[in-house]
């Protein structure tokens, strides 16, 4: 489809779908590429790893002297290397300093797929490869790695939706997605119900609590409006969840790069201001795109008045009720580089805004980069926010009805994960710390604090160490 | 627990069905109260430790498994460090490493030991035959990339801590002192733990026992042994060249002889109008010598200056008091009458050459045996003679490979590199004016730091840089006169010069284009754009649009 070996100037992450370069050559919109974009507008003084305080002029300067791969960056500035945070922009900074300097730079994906990840979607869609092997035989070379292997999974799961354990798929996630919860410091796992619209009934709520107190977890209410289990050990989690589910709860996909939450404001039902129903539309957007997955997480909001409580413009969607209908506000984010999420459409009714979300994801799906959130990704979206309104809102490349109707494949094919995998035995034997003792990780130790559990740090279980 | 006894120390421990693991995915064993990380690619397993040194959490079973660059690896699944399954080393970070355990299938089943693979506890040795600067250069960037993953000794011929070559000139002219020309004093080899031997040669390689011998008689063992032994200056074969007051321009040590020699004398030869030798003989007129330069070649520096270029330079030498003797082929060194001269007794061209005690001489093709006579002029082959009381030899440069080749290393001209500067024995790399790369050798210091950079990777075990060649660029340094030449100047039939002559400013620019494309820059009288030109050579790209001004430099 596209020649591989083209050489990405300015825009690294260009995220044009191939059927856009049809109408590329006429569009208005090139004007619009003349602001440095993305990674290219910082300053020198802008600090990219926060973990290791490393600017992004000592980045310039390592590779100046002669730092061209991403391991001989980390190597030298130790940016990237604590919590990972910015591992994605310290690549895109490299990719962007190299084409700077006249070297040929690429996104190829990793060494084992000379294809970006859009390119590599619209292969497996056209392809209609349904496993990692597939994609391999044709597209890749060697075992694979822990970049392509979850850029794949991801894939597969935008394109197909089957379940992610299935043991070809198994192999292929990240811990997190692979044992569907996330892993903590001490190798630990985090359980997230989901608490569609963050409303929840005061039984659900005391079943989370007895949960929590069966299983001695430690329990926080999370910014996304719904509460987190810490301290679950892998055996643990298969009798945690059927506990959830047989109490009506479902996995709330915080271990995937897929849709997290959506926040929502009380609204029109209570609040003296509200304009609309925001929990109510705030649930049927949630469970419409529940297990949605995507090149990154994704966080919705909807608040029912201009005052915002629910924060939706810090969301990748934002969804303010106004007298008429709904604003969609859209590539959002609150995390390490905040954003203003950006006005795509007013006014709308339920029906036509539920149309457009589903044209935006399904865009996003397609054209981003791995690991890039809508923020970064419209940041360097050639034509930026006038382009997106044209694919969204126009239709100018005549795609709408197709995403909308992969969308709707998407949103039938809907199971939740945590309920399959408690139904297969294959599965579930898995879920154990040692593949030859039923014995727990002694490593594993806590203490208590304010009334809950919590790690031990490096410092207490020495001393516990001399102790015992 | 099952076990499978084959020795008491080396047990075999049953973990667990091959097929209890899906293809490519990793589980935590407990054998023997140890945390064992298995992994399965398709038939073959490995087994490392299961704690992530990184979080210090037991999670490395639960990491993706991958390759990187061919080799099997699992990465952390806490903060994606990578682990070499095979070695246990961690890839981003050359100081951890995670233990390894012995693993195999048998019968459908893994079994593990529980005695990790012993790892060589010492630190791994290089040694480094060259103290000058393209083994220090990479003895740098090695301490950089990864700082104590060797025990470094540095064997250097010379008495002097590595200093900048480069500026000899200046030195010789009086403009710098020895002092502001040293690289890395004393203290920087004793911070850095280096242990350095100075006045010291190394005279053998015992490949076999990875062992080289110095002069001195002292032994050092290596892992890694690098090669940077340099270049000796060329004696020309002629009878008398083992005069006293013959001298080479190579060292400081020939620097020093210069100096001490302007005390003494009034004239001096230089024999060779390269660019050496003009810096030399500049030094020299700057000393107060009455300087005449030999060259056999009727164009100066001719590798580096078209005729045009060469006139100019020669006119302006010329208008500063050098004398020139062009297209003039030395026949012998004479002897000065006896008692000709009074005073002390300037050094023959003594060898400080690395590397290289056995084979002390320069090259002695001819007559250069040590003599206790004075050199007293120069004749040529027509029969002419100057008289003079000091020759310096500047008729080039050549690799000295002599060690090399004595311990069966593949040699040329140099000695034979690949693209990673290692040589046809895998633990011995080369770097420098010594190393033969793609058929060429190289005499300036860009190209040799290059090299230094790409080696220093590989013996950091990072395994990433590949040096494929320098486009190789001069400048002469001789103050008020601004001279620079780089890549293809001369030209070809394929190929169109573009010249610009600006007698009255004293410029001279010349650019050769071939395919819209700039191949060599000469520049004579205005250098600003050296650098300019140089990159448009480098980066190989169109110039079309800058065809117009291009001899008229960068714009804005």
């Amino acid at each position: 489809m596209n020649d591989q070996t083209h050489t990405q100037t300015l825009n690294l992450s260009s995220s044009r779908a191939p059927e856009s370069a049809a109408i590329a050559g006429s569009s208005p919109l090139q004007a619009a590429r003349l602001m440095p974009r993305g990674v290219a507008a910082l300053p020198p003084d802008a600090q990219i790893c926060s973990c290791n305080n490393v600017s992004k002029g000592a980045l310039c300067a390592a590779i100046e002297a002669g730092c061209t791969t991403m391991a001989a960056l980390k190597s030298a500035t130790k940016a990237a290397t604590a919590c990972g945070g910015c591992s994605s922009l310290v690549a895109r900074l490299l990719k962007h300093e190299l084409a700077r300097r006249g070297v040929a730079v690429n996104n190829h994906l990793c060494e084992h797929f000379s294809y970006s990840r859009q390119q590599l979607f619209h292969l497996i869609k056209a392809g209609q490869l349904r496993s990692f092997g597939a994609v391999m035989d044709k597209h890749g070379r060697g075992i694979g790695c822990d970049v392509c292997k979850p850029t794949i999974a991801s894939l597969l799961a935008s394109c197909w939706n089957e379940f992610i354990l299935e043991p070809d798929k198994a192999v292929l996630q990240d811990t997190n997605d692979y044992f569907l919860a996330n892993l903590q410091r001490d190798g630990t796992y985090s359980v997230v119900p989901r608490i569609p619209g963050g409303e929840i009934t005061p039984d659900k709520l005391i079943t989370i609590g007895m949960i929590a107190k069966q299983f001695g977890l430690y329990t926080k209410i999370t910014g996304g409006q719904r509460i987190d289990l810490f301290g679950a050990r892998v055996h643990e989690l298969p009798r945690i969840w059927k506990a959830l589910v047989g109490a009506g709860f479902e996995s709330g996909h915080a271990y995937g790069k897929a849709v997290r939450t959506v926040k929502s404001c009380v609204g029109s039902t209570w609040c003296r201001y509200g304009m609309q129903d925001s929990v109510g539309f705030a649930i049927d957007i949630e469970n419409r795109y529940k297990g949605l997955r995507a090149p990154h997480k994704l966080k919705f909001a909807v608040s029912g008045c201009t005052r915002e409580c629910a924060e939706a413009q810090s969301k990748d969607v934002g969804v303010i009720a106004t007298e008429k209908g709904w604003n969609l506000y859209v590539c959002g984010n609150g995390g390490m580089k905040p954003r203003h999420a950006d006005l795509l459409a007013t006014d709308l009714d339920s029906a036509l805004m539920i149309r457009y979300i589903d044209r935006f994801l399904m865009f996003y799906i397609r054209t981003a980069d791995r690991l890039q959130r809508t923020s970064v990704w419209l940041d360097n979206l050639e034509g930026g926010l006038g382009y997106l309104r044209q694919v969204v809102i126009d239709d100018a490349l005549g795609i709408a009805e197709e995403l909308e109707a992969d969308m709707a494949r998407l949103v039938n094919s809907y199971t939740c994960e945590w309920k399959r995998a408690i139904d297969d035995p294959q599965t579930m034997k898995r879920f154990r710390h040692f593949v030859n003792s039923e014995q727990d990780d002694d490593n594993v130790v806590f203490m208590q604090e304010r009334g809950q559990i919590r790690p031990v740090t490096r410092l207490e279980r020495e001393r516990l160490q001399e102790g015992g | 627990m099952m076990k499978v006894h084959s020795g008491r120390a080396r047990t075999w421990h049953f973990v667990c069905e091959l097929d209890e693991l899906l293809p490519q995915s990793g589980a935590a064993a407990l054998i023997e109260g140890r945390q064992i990380a298995i992994f399965r690619l398709k038939d073959q397993v490995y087994a490392l430790d299961n704690f992530d040194p990184n979080c210090g959490a037991n999670v490395l079973a639960r990491g993706l498994i991958g390759d990187q660059g061919g080799e099997p690896v699992v990465a952390s699944p806490v903060h994606k460090h990578h682990f070499s399954l095979a070695s246990g080393r961690c890839l981003e970070d050359p100081g951890q490493s995670v233990e390894v355990f012995p693993a195999r299938v048998r019968d459908g089943c893994i079994y593990v030991q529980s005695a990790a693979v012993r790892r060589k506890a010492r630190r791994r040795r290089l040694v480094v035959v060259g103290n000058g600067m393209a083994g220090m250069k990479t003895v740098e960037q090695l301490l950089e990339l990864a700082p104590g993953a060797y025990e470094i000794t540095v064997f250097g011929a010379e008495s002097h801590p590595n200093y900048n070559r480069i500026l000899l000139s200046p030195v010789l002219a009086g403009d710098k002192q020895v002092e502001d020309i040293i690289l890395n004093p004393i203290e920087w080899y004793r911070d850095k733990n280096v242990a350095l031997h100075l006045g010291d040669c190394v005279v053998a390689i015992d490949r076999t026992r990875r062992k080289v011998r110095s002069a001195r008689g002292i032994e050092a063992s290596y892992d890694r042994l690098l090669l940077a032994t340099g270049s000796r200056p060329r004696l020309l074969p002629v009878p008398g060249a083992g005069l006293q007051g013959v001298v080479t321009f190579r060292d400081l040590q020939d620097v020093e002889t210069m100096l001490a020699a302007v005390r003494t004398c009034r004239r001096a030869v230089v024999i060779g109008g390269g660019l050496l030798g003009l810096e030399a003989a500049n030094g020299l007129m700057q000393q107060g010598m009455d300087v005449t330069v030999v060259h056999l070649s009727d164009i100066l520096m001719e590798r580096q200056l078209d005729r045009e270029a060469a006139s100019l330079l020669q006119t302006s030498l010329e208008r500063r008091g050098l004398k020139f003797r062009m297209g003039a082929r030395t026949a012998r060194i004479l002897e000065a009458p006896a008692g000709a001269r009074t005073g002390e007794t300037i050094g023959a061209a003594t060898p400080t050459l690395e590397g290289d005690a056995a084979n002390s001489a320069k090259d002695q093709e001819g007559g250069a045996q040590p003599s206790s006579a004075h050199v007293g002029g120069v004749r040529f082959d027509d029969g002419s003679e100057i008289a003079t009381d000091l020759v310096v030899m500047a008729a080039g440069i050549h690799p000295n490979i002599d060690l090399a080749r004595s311990a069966g290393l593949r040699c040329d001209r140099g000695v034979l590199v690949n693209d990673t500067l290692q040589t046809f024995d895998p633990c011995i790399y080369a770097v420098g004016e010594c190393v033969q790369h793609r058929n060429n050798t190289y005499g300036l210091v860009a190209p040799l730091f290059e090299q230094a950079e790409v080696c220093a990777t590989h013996l950091a075990e990072l395994g990433i840089g590949r040096y494929r060649g320098s486009m190789v660029s001069t400048r002469l340094k001789i103050n008020g006169i601004d001279l620079f030449s780089a890549g293809d100047f001369i030209g070809s039939a394929s190929s169109e010069s573009l010249v610009l002559r600006d007698a009255r400013r004293g410029v001279y620019k010349r650019v050769v284009i071939e395919d819209n494309k700039l191949r060599g820059a000469l520049l004579y009288g205005d250098v600003k754009d050296a650098s300019w030109y140089a990159e448009l050579i480098t980066a190989n790209r169109d110039i079309g649009a800058l065809r117009d001004h291009l001899l008229s430099g960068r714009i804005g």
